[in-house]
């Protein structure tokens, strides 16, 4: 019975790589049902795949932040600004 | 060179183009190249092809998508330039060397009992912890290989487009997939060890 089970459902190794997968893409439905079956019956893919997930929302969160503050300093302007008003006039 | 000038015509005034474009210019390649200087000679580097005409403005699309397009360009060149170390060249070296997993028996493929994920004990939506976390992942970052953390930082942490990922790096998606999938497990087992077990 639980040879005939390993051949249906994913291995931990093969989930690690399909929850990951799913947080670039859209899995087929034959992987996406591996992944859920699993994850259903799995408290440490279920951990893995939810902190997985955190991560990636928290340093987005964060990078959204910061990336408010990022604006072209007025030196850099200036030196920018007069070099295209040099090169346009050639 | 009639074509040229007939381009040009379409364009803005290329004085009022710092003030314009500068910041969303600025915004945009900071996110790819992390670096003040860098992004900025970027920007630089965007207005003189643009001013040059290297590219030709068909007036299609709007003035700001022209100029990100020529910037877009500028990134890989970039990228092919600065870093060649970027490259994947031996994508048999990423595959899971560690021992997170049983390796024979029935229960290959399973976590070792020592390495099983545990639910994490912090608040994630505390912001003491949420500047914890942002430190660690710094931190975690600076400890593993430069190649995964520059992916990490792209698609992860500046949330840029997988297959844009690909194209700035000149990696295959395959390759970028397992890439992806080593690095979010060690940054996942460095967060574990420092952040959480630090509580």
């Amino acid at each position: 019975m639980k040879k005939i089970l390993s051949r249906i459902l994913p291995t931990c190794e093969e989930v690690s790589h399909l929850t990951s997968q799913a947080m670039d893409e859209s899995l087929s439905w034959k992987e996406s049902l591996k992944l859920r079956m699993h994850l259903r019956i799995c408290i440490w893919c279920r951990n893995n795949s939810k902190q997985l997930k955190q991560m990636r929302n928290l340093a987005r969160k964060q990078a959204a932040a910061q990336s408010k503050q990022t604006k072209l300093s007025s030196d850099a302007k200036e030196r920018i600004a007069k070099l295209l008003n040099q090169n346009n006039k050639q | 060179m009639n074509d040229n000038s007939s381009d040009k015509s379409l364009l803005s005034d290329p004085k009022e183009w710092i003030n314009k474009y500068g910041d969303v210019l600025f915004g945009y390649a900071f996110r790819y190249v992390s670096n003040r200087i860098a992004a900025e000679d970027l920007v630089q580097e965007t207005f003189l092809a643009a001013l040059k005409g290297q590219t030709a403005f068909s007036g299609k699309s709007s003035e700001q998508t022209w100029l990100i397009g020529i910037l877009k360009n500028k990134v890989v060149d970039y990228y092919r330039k600065t870093g060649r170390e970027i490259k994947l060249s031996h994508p048999e070296q990423m595959s899971d060397s560690d021992r997170d997993y049983i390796s024979t028996g029935h229960d290959a493929g399973s976590w070792q009992p020592n390495r099983r994920p545990k639910a994490w004990s912090v608040d994630t939506n505390d912001p003491v912890e949420q500047r914890q976390f942002w430190t660690h992942l710094q931190n975690c970052l600076d400890h593993i290989d430069s190649k995964l953390a520059k992916v990490y930082e792209l698609r992860d942490i500046q949330e840029i487009e997988y297959r844009e990922v690909c194209n700035v790096l000149t990696v295959t998606p395959t390759n970028l997939r397992v890439m992806l999938h080593r690095t979010r497990k060690l940054l996942r087992r460095c967060l574990e060890n420092n952040w959480i077990g630090s509580d």
